[in-house]
């Protein structure tokens, strides 16, 4: 009863908050504080947007938008995982591969844009390939460090009564990891969509992200807050999605149980 | 470092051609390949363009279904940046693209196998802006001032340029700051630049919005009869398909007839590929379409101003990188 109370009121203190926001959205450029024709108010945006939900255009984008960031995703989760499971056991491997990893983890995706271009052109798979590149490290790391939080007792006594390599992965490594693959998921799902709007609007790939500068070619800047408006309820969505995800796939473990005590 | 992207380029591009051999549409009039008033050697062609108003010809011509009429399914790939195209085509994506003539020079001078096949058009309301009271009155005062080009080296920079050297200024002591166009007219409203080199919707909104001037149009003196923009292919697919660029042209020479006549046109097309307003569109300023293309005199210009402002190391041989009759 008090759980569900106090999860009202975050909503309610939520939601007053973001109303506020918008309410100074809507006074600063109205007042004149901000010249309207840079940042128009927040109803004209809200306009805009009303036009674009009439357009078949913004759709398609907003489909391609998704669509690429689902399939850059996916790549980089089977990617980080798998990569994850073979270093995270092998110590070998670990010890070679963390300097590389080191190395190429903080090169920011969007210095790869010529080299995404020269490869395959202003076209969807650039952006497929920032996106990919820049998601796969949060799942990579956070499966390797899951892997290695493996029980060492537990490890032990599988070593013991001789279980096979599959079985330890399924039952040790796995399970270990997998509160690990969730945030190391969460983390990956906002940067890949980053990247995939980023991508459209440096490349020019199909998207929201080129719809986003179409109209800044276009002086059209209602229409351009409008879709970076849409952006931000994109990454909203995600994050609630996967934030449910997480809960449900992990109400057995101990930071989801401790959460719902409270 | 230059070569070695070269050689990666050709090396991609040769990927991406073989990796495209299989899907490409082959010959499909062999029998009627003649002079270049054949059937297209090719049923579909996909062209870059990029969301500016002086493409409205081209997207006139898709829909009023005059590239049909020649035979050609054309599909429009829509690009962020003008290089970002010429990347495409010289990968084989996309067969024939609008580009600026600066770029397509300076990409044929490092060994990029581009061909011109037609030009634009000569532009309109392009030009040297500022606020009423910036004391700029014409392009020898940008001396020792700011002025906002979007790249410095090329069309915007190199007109501006010849501007001033032509109104008895040095253009050495021009200050240009690279900025995109998009924020030019901000930046000139908040004094972050003391002029700009504009063009539409930018332009035409700074006029009725905050009362910019033209001190000098970016196509007059000695810049007369230079364009823009063209369209440009690759010399492997003009030379293996001459009546395709040719069905491409003549389809072109109909729609810009068209637009030449009927401006209002523009106003219904611009809307269709940009996110121009309809009611924007209508007050766009008029362009220039070129009806008969003169390739030869327009890089021939482009050449003579970019060798003279060092945007250009060496001559290029222009017979060799114009479609034959345009």
């Amino acid at each position: 009863m008090r759980r569900t109370s106090t999860a009202r009121g975050r909503v309610v203190r939520g939601v007053c908050g973001f109303a506020a926001f918008l309410l100074l959205l809507e006074l600063l450029p109205r007042t004149g504080v901000v010249n309207p024709a840079y940042l128009p108010p927040f109803s004209e945006m809200m306009a805009a947007l009303g036009r674009l939900l009439t357009e078949p255009e913004f759709w398609a984008a907003l489909g391609n938008t998704l669509l690429g960031w689902a399939i850059g995703l996916a790549i980089a989760t089977v990617l980080g995982v798998a990569l994850g499971i073979l270093i995270g056991r092998i110590a070998v491997l670990r010890r070679y591969t963390f300097s590389t990893i080191e190395f190429l983890r903080p090169i920011p995706s969007v210095a790869l844009v010529p080299l995404a271009v020269l490869i395959f052109g202003a076209k969807m798979q650039s952006t497929l390939l920032l996106v990919v590149y820049a998601s796969v490290w949060p799942v990579l790391l956070q499966v390797i460090q899951g892997v290695r939080d493996v029980d060492p007792v537990a490890r032990d006594t599988a070593r013991s009564f001789r279980f096979s390599t599959v079985t330890r992965v399924r039952r040790l490594d796995w399970p270990s990891a997998l509160p690990y693959t969730m945030t190391g998921l969460r983390l990956a799902a906002s940067i890949a969509l980053i990247l995939e709007i980023t991508g459209e609007l440096l490349i020019g790939s199909p998207g929201i992200g080129r719809l986003i500068f179409v109209a800044q070619a276009s002086a059209a800047v209602p229409t351009m807050y409008a879709l970076v408006v849409v952006a931000g309820l994109l990454g909203l969505g995600m994050t609630a999605v996967f934030r449910a995800a997480q809960r449900r796939t992990m109400h057995w473990h101990a930071s989801e149980r401790r959460e719902a005590a409270a | 470092m230059k070569r070695k992207t070269l050689g990666l380029l050709a090396l991609v591009t040769g990927v991406a051609l073989a990796g495209c051999a299989g899907g490409a549409p082959g010959p499909t009039g062999s029998e009627s390949a003649g002079a270049a008033t054949g059937a297209p050697e090719v049923s579909t062609i996909t062209v870059g363009t990029l969301p500016f108003a002086n493409l409205a010809a081209f997207y006139h011509a898709v829909e009023a279904g005059y590239f049909t009429d020649e035979g050609l399914d054309v599909e429009v790939v829509l690009a962020s940046s003008g290089p970002q195209q010429i990347s495409s085509l010289v990968a084989g994506d996309i067969q024939i693209t609008s580009s600026n003539y600066v770029s397509a020079l300076q990409g044929i001078a490092q060994g990029l196998p581009l061909e011109l096949v037609r030009e634009s058009d000569l532009g309109g309301i392009e030009g040297i802006y500022t606020l009423p009271d910036s004391g700029i009155e014409s392009a020898k005062d940008l001396v020792g001032r700011t002025l906002a080009v979007n790249a410095i080296g090329n069309v915007q920079s190199l007109t501006a340029s010849s501007l001033v050297d032509a109104d008895g200024g040095d253009a050495s002591g021009v200050q240009f700051v690279e900025l995109p166009p998009p924020n030019m007219l901000a930046a000139l409203e908040q004094g972050q630049v003391d002029a700009a080199w504009m063009s539409d919707p930018f332009a035409t909104l700074g006029m009725t919005t905050a009362g910019i001037v033209r001190i000098a149009d970016a196509w007059s003196g000695p810049n007369d009869g230079l364009g823009p923009s063209g369209w440009a292919s690759t010399t492997q697919f003009a030379d293996a398909n001459p009546n395709t660029v040719a069905a491409f042209n003549r389809a072109m020479d109909r729609a810009t007839a068209d637009v030449l006549e009927d401006p209002s046109i523009v106003a219904e097309v611009v809307p269709t590929f940009t996110q121009v307003t309809p009611e924007a569109a209508a007050s766009l300023a008029p362009i220039n379409w070129v009806l008969k293309s003169d390739l030869h005199k327009q890089l021939g210009g482009w050449q003579e101003l970019m060798l003279k402002y060092g945007a250009l190391d060496a001559e290029v041989d222009l017979d060799a990188v114009i479609f034959p009759g345009s």
